[in-house]
């Protein structure tokens, strides 16, 4: 992806990696406990041991690549930057998605706020423009507050949606 | 709590209040709206009311003297119901003033809406069976918030009120003669019917209305239907052919409903679009919204040359497809000039289609299509899927394998279809984004108008050097080419970049 446009360059900060490890425990834990209890059910209903067991540690391997790898690498490749006409987004773990959009297209821009990202002193920017919305998953506080203000004055020139 | 609010109660004050002339403060003093609106509201609260009269009915059916009590019961009803329509037609005003349209609705807790006349870009109008009997409209104060429902609606305005509530909004009456238009013959709404879309969304409906009927029909009469079920191929395909017949009139006739008297015009900066048989709408577009059109070239309808337009503008994304609908039905080789006429904006330049003739513009832009080596990116994941589907199946009822082949066949064949529908073109104007598999489907957008514009590439794609473009527009509707060129597909991605303020003004 050279050429033209310049690759963005403020990554998130690293506390970033815990909130999105954070995230994955949202369907790592049901996923473990469903393949004890799959794994018990087998076993009762008198299927070879090898599957059940076979299934918890595949189930295991999954949790622990969703909590630390994917952590890892979305940390690594998520890259903004804030110009004049646009903002710049590179972002993803399997697939990298580079987003540009025109900073006149912005409608509102908000902070927000969950409890995980409270306790990691961590706060999320959302851009919304006419078409959807587009996140920063975790910044500080104050880098936050000035993203935000940042985009809401750059959004300020006047479009004809 | 009936007390209507204290309004000054003249349904029938004199046409020219002398503050409606006032040329400084456009004002149109309180009034109620036709008395056809007491009508509808109290039709409204019989409708509420079907569900809880159809249980009495099936409850009072046991009941020796049930017919005196149905008779009795349905009177009351409608009496109850007519009174309730009286107090709420009488409890709903509107009025211009110090600037504003304010309605008032309600009997025990009136609201009140209050919409800035600069606001309000269309007084737009809409006609239901009833509005239809008394020759009124159904009036939708639209603002720029957009949406087919508008901000204020008011269920029976006569023609002359309409006029009047314009002329008080400083709104221009519409008018439609010479004006450029577009219109859906007759038999263009026959072919819209006969080619229409839904047939396979319908499909499922016929089914769950078969479930229903039987629901409804009781256990016995399933089973001795159940019984005479065909159960020979011959007459299941007979059975699926006639279900396929069902969704086929269901989905005819719900086309000619909503797309009968179909028309557009363009009035200066904005379109005017009228449809439907039952309910006739007019809903009016400001030009300067759309931002987008989506040409979709369905199964039925790419053979024989057709496509069906649809807009794609700032605050309408949420409405029903039929709302958002330029034409219905249009030879493609027609679109260019109709953009040209109705929306010019994304007329410009080189033709939608890619079949058309080079000869007439040489200079055009080509349109560009993935690469050939993407091509098997294209047809394996759709093939390898249901081959293993199929496979799968197979092992647990082994009478099904001839789908093994037949089917796999098919994916392969949508595969390549959506390899050979995939593509992009762009020039000064426009930029037109195509893909699809049984329905091919174009974007056609202002570049300097997207909402935003992604560039994306997995690890696979990297090694092959292709990458997919997406690009979204104020619609919310999002489209993504997939597999292009990497070198061409970043290309496009930094055209797209915006350069200054200035030049997406323009």
């Amino acid at each position: 992806m050279e050429g033209g446009t310049p690759e963005p360059t403020q990554r998130l900060p690293g506390q970033a990696r815990l909130l999105f490890a954070g995230r994955t425990l949202g369907w790592a834990v049901p996923l473990v406990v469903g393949s004890f209890i799959a794994d018990s059910v087998l076993t009762e209903s008198g299927a070879p041991d090898s599957i059940g067991l076979g299934l918890t540690l595949a189930a295991l391997a999954l949790a622990l690549l969703g909590l630390v790898l994917e952590p890892q690498r979305r940390w690594r490749n998520w890259r903004y930057e804030l110009r004049d006409e646009e903002i710049d987004l590179r972002r993803g773990v399997l697939v990298i998605t580079r987003t540009l959009i025109p900073t006149i297209r912005v409608q509102h821009v908000d902070t927000q706020r969950t409890w995980l990202s409270d306790q990691l002193g961590l706060r999320s920017v959302r851009i919304h423009t006419a078409g959807g919305s587009h996140t920063i998953p975790a910044l500080r506080p104050d880098e936050a507050a000035a993203i935000r203000d940042r985009i809401a004055e750059l959004a300020q020139r006047p479009d004809d949606v | 709590m009936s007390d209507p609010p204290d309004e000054p109660a003249a349904p029938a004050q004199p046409a020219a209040s002398s503050a409606a002339d006032q040329p400084t403060a456009p004002a149109l003093p309180a009034r109620r709206l036709h008395p056809a609106g007491a009508i509808l509201s109290a039709l409204d609260d019989i409708r509420n009311a079907l569900f809880s009269v159809v249980v009495l009915i099936v409850l009072g059916s046991r009941s020796a003297n049930f017919g005196t009590i149905a008779v009795l019961g349905g009177l009351v009803g409608a009496a109850v119901a007519a009174w309730v329509g009286y107090m709420r037609w009488r409890a709903e005003t509107y009025e211009i003033a110090d600037g504003a349209i304010r309605h008032r609705s309600g009997i025990i807790s009136p609201d009140e809406t209050v919409v800035p006349l600069a606001r309000v870009h269309s007084i737009d109008t809409s006609q239901g069976p009833v509005q239809r009997i008394f020759g009124i409209y159904e009036l939708h104060v639209q603002t720029a918030g957009g949406g087919e429902k508008g901000e204020i609606v008011l269920r029976a305005v006569s023609p002359a009120e309409t006029a009047r509530l314009r002329a008080a909004a400083g709104l221009p009456e519409p008018t439609t003669t010479d004006l450029p238009e577009w219109r859906l013959s007759p038999r263009g709404l026959l072919l819209v019917g006969l080619t229409a879309p839904q047939l396979g969304m319908l499909l499922p409906l016929v089914g769950g209305a078969a479930a229903l009927i039987d629901d409804v029909l009781g256990e016995g009469t399933r089973n001795s239907l159940a019984d005479r079920l065909p159960t020979d191929t011959g007459g299941i395909l007979l059975l699926i052919a006639a279900a396929i017949a069902a969704a086929w009139l269901l989905s005819f006739l719900g086309s000619l409903v909503t797309f009968a008297g179909f028309s557009v015009v363009r009035d200066d900066d904005q379109l005017r679009i009228r449809r439907g048989f039952l309910q006739r709408r007019a809903t009016s577009v400001p030009l300067r919204r759309i931002h987008a059109v989506s040409v979709a070239e369905g199964p039925l309808r790419r053979p024989l040359g057709l496509c069906s337009v649809r807009l794609e503008t700032a605050g309408y994304g949420r409405d029903p497809a039929a709302a958002r609908t330029l034409f219905p039905l249009l030879p493609i080789g027609q679109l260019d000039a109709q953009l040209a006429t109705l929306v010019p904006a994304l007329a410009s330049g080189s033709p939608t289609s890619p079949q058309a003739p080079a000869a007439t513009a040489p200079h055009t832009p080509q349109f560009q299509r993935p690469p050939h080596r993407a091509a098997r990116r294209y047809i394996a994941p759709p093939t390898l899927t249901i081959l293993l589907v199929t496979v799968a199946a197979t092992l647990a009822w082994p009478s099904v394998w001839p789908a093994i082949p037949i089917l796999t066949a098919l994916a392969a064949l949508a595969g390549l279809t959506s390899y050979r529908s995939a593509g992009y073109r762009i020039d000064a104007d426009r930029l037109l984004l195509r893909r699809g598999t049984l329905t091919r489907r174009t974007l056609v957008a202002r570049p300097n108008h997207l909402q935003d514009h992604s560039l994306s590439q997995n690890a696979f794609q990297a090694r092959a050097q292709l990458a997919n473009l997406s690009i979204t527009v104020a619609s919310g509707t999002n489209s993504t080419v997939a597999h292009l060129d990497s070198t061409a597909a970043t290309t496009l991605f930094n055209r797209l970049r915006p350069t200054s303020p200035s030049t997406s003004q323009a």
